[in-house]
């Protein structure tokens, strides 16, 4: 048996936004078969580039569906959603917004997995208002949910974003143009 | 079919990133860095027209003519995205913006463009 955090996904659907941009509708399937907490960062954009941060803060919402779910969606020029799984969860994750861009034409979109993640000085956790833990088993839609708060520092400062042994996770969406 | 916004009436004046006080409707741009145009001449990343549709899911929420059901926040992270794209021929400055400069430099959401569409009147033209 893996003990290795997994990541799986789907595209549902693609929406035409002002070129070069096209939206894509994703499901994903997040493990942590572990014994430890891991974070979950899912890219909000496709880029040939791995690229988690810099942020300007965050906005945090509990989904709706089976299971709790606190989603973060730390907004920036290296933005990302992110989700702290307990050892032994499994969630899954529809209809989240990941921009693709057809001057790059990647799709592979890769999520990071880390022991701990630190957002400017600040732990992930502490830019939420709420546990941030997920449910063991859960499954929801990223687009239904009961917004929580938000914290973006005054000056939209640039944070950088720091990871503990992060490990990627690659999941291949297939071409935009499909 | 339009009717400007008068911003001066109202309390909060411009607001904030994310917290503007309009109402449903009410269309305004977000402008890019000045320099884009001189950067990326002929770029579509300029600015956005964008109507506001309200608050859904706790934020305000925009729909441009190609940024659909998108917050503020979203379309200053994209208007700074494609202005940083590489120009190679290009040497002014700056060459890299943030949404701070951005706004200082007087991009982002442009207060004064506020226009209040008239259903009734639009629909009467067709």
């Amino acid at each position: 048996m893996s003990f290795t955090p997994s990541a799986s996904a789907r595209r549902r659907a693609a929406v035409d936004m002002r070129p070069p941009l096209v939206r894509l509708m994703v499901d994903l399937r997040l493990s942590n078969p572990g014994d430890a907490r891991r974070w979950f960062l899912v890219p909000d954009a496709i880029s040939s580039a791995v690229q988690v941060g810099p942020v300007n803060g965050a906005s945090v919402t509990e989904l709706v569906g089976s299971g709790r779910v606190p989603l973060a969606h730390f907004e920036g020029q290296g933005g990302f959603f992110a989700l702290l799984l307990e050892g032994g969860a499994s969630v899954r994750l529809r209809d989240v917004s990941v921009d693709s861009d057809f001057e790059e034409p990647s799709h592979v979109l890769t999520i990071v997995a880390a022991a701990a993640v630190v957002v400017g000085d600040r732990p992930a956790a502490a830019w939420y208002d709420v546990d941030p833990v997920c449910d063991a088993e859960a499954n929801a839609s990223a687009a239904d949910g009961r917004f929580v708060g938000e914290r973006y520092p005054e000056d939209n400062p640039e944070l950088e974003v720091g990871l503990q042994d992060a490990l990627e996770l690659t999941v291949d969406l297939g071409a935009t143009g499909d | 079919m339009a009717k400007a916004t008068d911003f001066s009436s109202r309390p909060g004046a411009a607001g904030t990133i994310g917290h503007r006080p309009v109402k449903v409707g009410e269309w305004f741009y977000f402008k890019n860095h000045p320099q884009y145009p001189s950067k990326h001449p002929g770029g579509s990343w300029q600015g956005e027209n964008a109507i506001y549709l309200g608050v859904s899911g706790g934020q305000q929420k925009w729909s441009g003519f190609g940024a659909d059901d998108v917050t503020e926040r979203y379309m200053l992270n994209k208007l700074v995205q494609f202005y940083n794209r590489p120009a190679p021929s290009w040497h002014c400055t700056p060459q890299r913006i943030t949404i701070d400069t951005l706004i200082a430099d007087g991009g982002g959401f442009q207060a004064t463009t506020g226009k209040q569409l008239n259903i009734s009147e639009v629909q009467a033209l067709k």
